[in-house]
């Protein structure tokens, strides 16, 4: 990410297995340092899988840590949706 | 976590009660069979019931841990083929293989421990604290109370009568124990 520039806000399209509850793994993510909130929606339930919407706010989001908390979670990211990103305030 | 995921609580439980039936009726059939055949030496009793606790219990372990296994497997690639993800690694492949474990320790663990608690007497009469009679009757007075015990669980667990789930193990009991003797004397 270029110097200075922070995550604020990521939406991420994923399929999991009904056996993962979505509260386990939204709390699994807001434990992360630079997280300050994160909801998940169910879009559409099929046979084995749901899924779902990811959305997650935050002071400097590192995403990479994301997806690997949400691939522990068995669940698989097919897209990021929305992205939002700040300028870092600088303090003299 | 493990235990939701891979929904474990509730096929413990039909093992564990599946499996200490199995259990208690071997040991009845042991316990019958040593009464109609004369047998006066309580260590020959001992060592069978025993042997045979020790062969359901083994027998429990191995049979739960390969069937587990081969289904768990299978539920993990179906979902890995619904995802188009691998699994290796995640919590939900842990937790099948938490549950495989599980289930066959309580498969293997509980025959054998309702076995051995019901031929637990006659350890009384191996040290002549007891006659081997009424030993014998002690561990199968024994085995068809936990029977009933078993059954008030189930019954506990179907939300259920609990008498009724008692006493339909406590006659399958019974019924094993009298059936054995008409076998016993052919």
């Amino acid at each position: 990410m270029a110097q200075g520039v922070s995550l604020k806000k990521v939406v991420i399209d994923a399929l999991k297995p009904h056996e993962i509850d979505i509260l386990d793994l939204s709390k699994a993510i807001c434990l992360h340092n630079g997280i300050n909130s994160v909801s998940i929606s169910v879009i559409e339930m099929d046979v084995k899988t749901e899924t779902i919407k990811i959305t997650v706010t935050g002071d400097d989001i590192d995403l990479n840590e994301i997806k690997k908390i949400v691939e522990r979670y068995s669940t698989a990211i097919r897209s990021i949706d929305e992205i939002s990103v700040a300028k870092q305030n600088h303090r003299h | 976590m493990y235990t939701e995921i891979s929904r474990i609580g509730e096929i413990s439980r039909r093992y564990f009660v599946m499996n200490a039936f199995d259990g208690l009726l071997t040991i009845i059939g042991v316990i019958m069979g040593s009464f109609i055949s004369g047998v006066d030496d309580v260590k020959i009793i001992i060592g069978t019931g025993v042997a045979a606790s020790w062969a359901m219990g083994v027998s429990g372990f191995i049979g739960a841990l390969i069937t587990e296994q081969a289904e768990r497997e299978r539920k993990v690639k179906d979902i890995e083929k619904a995802i188009l993800t691998e699994l290796d690694g995640s919590i939900l492949e842990k937790a099948e293989k938490f549950a495989v474990i599980v289930a066959a320790l309580i498969d293997g663990l509980s025959p054998l421990l309702v076995s051995v608690i019901s031929i637990s007497p006659l350890f009384l009469s191996l040290y002549s604290l007891l006659s081997l009679y009424y030993s014998l009757a002690l561990s199968l007075f024994l085995a068809i109370f936990l029977l009933f015990i078993i059954g008030l669980y189930l019954g506990k667990t179907a939300g259920g009568n609990l008498i009724y789930y008692g006493l339909i193990m406590t006659t399958s009991g019974i019924l094993v124990a009298i059936t054995s003797l008409f076998i016993g004397k052919v």
